[in-house]
């Protein structure tokens, strides 16, 4: 061995070398200052550090345990409410996509067959003039994107955030 | 590693075995045997990575919770604690750039704050020891925390780091010598400070 490292030094620390090696460097140590300056330089953070285990709060194997034990009870997502989020989406994207395109055009005054006329009498439907049925759907539109929000919400979101809330605290 | 030390392992390793078998055969409280026997590990090597008490206990908790939550998937090719240090060290690492990215300035407070604390309960080397760790980058805080517990091998250091064993002793060495580096000098300038 020619020159000794800090390498060799931190094998040596470590018992890391072989017995020739090891040997060698006891001899160096009892004649070399500044080897030994080294060494000691080497050892002193293993010192602090070796084996040095710190000691978390006394209460941590209760909160983690009570934190695990919540989440039995933690709130689930409920299916239903994924289901009416759903189909209230399909109804929103549906009807917007329609109404834009003026796909829908209702009319009321669907004809009646003949064959039924001839004995009953039908009254004709008329709307009062005022009525827009473009701006009604349009509100029934508005009102289910609102009660997809609020049930997006109540559903899905709050359960969700009160279940990591429970689990993590934070 | 000591005959002894290897017997002693493995006899660990086993217990650690037939504590999660219980467990998982539905006995769940006897996952405090293991939060109680890992506690202090999961916790110092949080708080070596942090260099805050309270962030090291919070990231041990999450650890201990994602280990519990993920116990039917740990498939025992590996040891308990080698796969349970994994989960500290990225929840851990996660937690530090998370907090980092907060805010550096009431992170910097913290420190300051968790430094004054611990001047209290250790001695001053000690503590400039935490300082130069707390210096050093979030792998190699990793690495020297899970070699100074003693309780992995290198081989098993490298399968939680994700690094060849070659490499583990080649980093190992050099943060070793950069923290002697940093304590030498911290403790000179004190020196002169005096």
């Amino acid at each position: 061995m020619n020159k000794i490292t800090d390498e060799v030094l931190l094998d040596y620390i470590d018992g890391a070398l072989d017995k020739a090696d090891e040997q060698f460097i006891k001899k160096q140590l009892q004649s070399d200052m500044q080897l030994r300056a080294r060494l000691h330089d080497l050892k002193k953070a293993d010192k602090h550090l070796m084996g040095d285990i710190l000691h978390p709060s006394v209460n941590f194997t209760d909160t983690v345990w009570k934190k695990i034990s919540n989440m039995g009870s933690a709130p689930r997502l409920s299916l239903n409410g994924l289901l009416i989020v759903l189909a209230a989406m399909v109804t929103v994207v549906l009807g917007s996509y329609f109404m834009t395109d003026s796909i829908i055009d209702i009319n009321l005054n669907v004809g009646v067959p003949s064959s039924v006329t001839e004995y009953v009498k039908v009254p004709e439907v008329e709307l009062p003039k005022g009525i827009n049925l473009k701006i009604i759907s349009q509100i029934l539109l508005y009102s289910i994107s609102f009660l997809l929000l609020l049930i997006l919400d109540r559903a899905i979101l709050k359960p969700y955030f009160r279940r990591r809330r429970q689990l993590f605290g934070h | 590693m000591s005959c002894q030390s290897v017997v002693k392992d493995s006899v660990n390793h086993i217990n650690d075995d037939i504590i999660i078998d219980r467990i998982l055969d539905g006995d769940k409280s006897q996952y405090k045997v293991l939060i109680d026997k890992y506690k202090g590990y999961a916790f110092t090597l949080a708080f070596n990575v942090l260099n805050n008490r309270e962030d090291a206990e919070e990231a041990a908790q999450d650890s201990f919770i994602k280990a519990f939550k993920n116990l039917q998937k740990f498939n025992r090719q590996s040891k308990f604690s080698t796969w349970f240090y994994r989960i500290v060290t990225n929840t851990a690492i996660t937690k530090g750039r998370k907090n980092r990215v907060v805010s550096v300035d009431i992170n910097e407070a913290r420190t300051i704050g968790s430094t004054a604390r611990s001047s209290v309960e250790m001695d001053d080397q000690k503590k400039f020891v935490r300082q130069g760790l707390a210096q050093l980058s979030d792998q190699d805080k990793t690495m020297l925390s899970l070699f100074y517990l003693k309780e992995l091998s290198l081989e098993e250091i490298s399968e939680v780091t994700d690094l060849k064993t070659n490499l583990i002793k080649v980093k190992l060495h050099r943060a070793r010598k950069r923290l002697a580096t940093q304590l030498k000098t911290m403790l000179n300038e004190e020196a002169l400070n005096l």
